[in-house]
């Protein structure tokens, strides 16, 4: 069991919110030198609890003005096909595979209403999809700040 | 934004903490420029260079995707509200389709998910909820699939053929 202790917290949170801080301010933040900082991440990393760096765009910037999640009910073995249905014809953010009435979920942008109607279609003549059901969201929030890491047993 | 712009952008998706140093060496301009340039695009086309987290090693056995359907008589905003008072969840929207508020939260057990699961069903805003978990705990999401890393490399290409 790998336990963490308020500073892995913190340095966690920072992280989250920019991989890119400085070392120095991290440092600065939790009370402690830019060493020591390092090794812990070094640390996170090793561990696997810091899996990868990801750089988070705002893809409305460039057009892709519609957040969507895109749940589909699949047959077996059809899922990479469809990863890479959508990610061809919208931005994919994420996807995750779901134990329930949707087998994946995606997390995607596309540019207009009329791309989205588009998109369904696409999916909805692809052989192997059994139903899809498209959100669009709308006032989004997100609160991966006040998220509460906790150590198993905490 | 210009072609600088969308390059410096390009090897930031590839690496998220590549030193300002290496990219200017890489492009051919100096590191005070991708410093300014990114600073610029901060807030505007980049949200925040962030990490993914692996939830099962702080204690975490998955998310659950929860679907709301509100209410006719009270406001979406009161669901939202409730849902908000979950530390668990990290995500909320209101979206518009078969539900009308959809969140995701982190949950330990099932125990704990009947028990955001009931107290959502306890609020007067609330109508129906369905739920769907998964055992996934790439936190916030999942960015591949079969080990196929195709996010990264589908957004550095799409902004490589944008015309702005």
């Amino acid at each position: 069991m790998i336990t963490i202790d308020a500073i892995d917290k913190k340095i966690i949170k920072l992280l989250l919110k920019d991989a890119r801080s400085k070392l120095s301010d991290i440092a600065k933040d939790c009370g402690m030198s830019s060493t020591a900082v390092k090794n812990r991440i070094e640390r996170l990393k090793q561990k696997g609890i810091v899996v990868k760096e990801t750089l988070l765009i705002n893809w409305a910037f460039f057009g892709y003005r519609y957040p969507v999640t895109i749940e589909v009910n699949l047959k077996p073995n059809q899922e990479k096909k469809m990863c890479e249905l959508i990610s061809k014809n919208a931005v994919m953010m994420g996807v995750n595979r779901f134990i329930g009435s949707y087998d994946l979920c995606f997390f995607a942008f596309t540019k207009s209403i009329q791309d989205l109607k588009n998109l369904k279609h696409i999916i909805q003549k692809q052989n192997g999809v059994n139903k899809v059901d498209i959100h669009i969201w709308n006032k989004v929030s997100c609160k991966f700040n006040n998220f509460i890491i906790e150590n198993p047993g905490d | 934004m210009d072609n600088i712009d969308l390059q410096i952008l390009k090897r930031l998706i590839e690496n998220p903490t590549e030193p300002f140093l290496r990219i200017a060496k890489e492009i051919g301009i100096s590191p005070i420029t991708v410093q300014k340039r990114y600073e610029k695009m901060k807030n505007r086309a980049i949200y925040a260079p962030s990490i993914i987290i692996d939830l099962t090693k702080i204690g975490y056995q998955g998310k659950a995707y929860l679907m709301v359907t509100n209410s006719s008589k009270f406001d979406s905003k009161l669901t939202v509200e409730a849902l908000d008072q979950i530390p668990n969840v990290f995500l909320i929207a209101e979206t518009i389709g078969k539900f009308d508020v959809t969140a995701l939260a982190v949950f330990k057990d099932i125990k704990e998910i009947k028990e955001i699961v009931k107290k959502l069903r306890a609020e007067p805003s609330v109508k129906r909820v369905e739920v769907a978990l998964t055992d996934e705990t790439d936190f916030p999401l999942r960015r591949e699939v079969d080990s196929l890393q195709l996010f990264e490399h589908e957004s550095a290409e799409r902004l490589m053929t944008l015309e702005i």
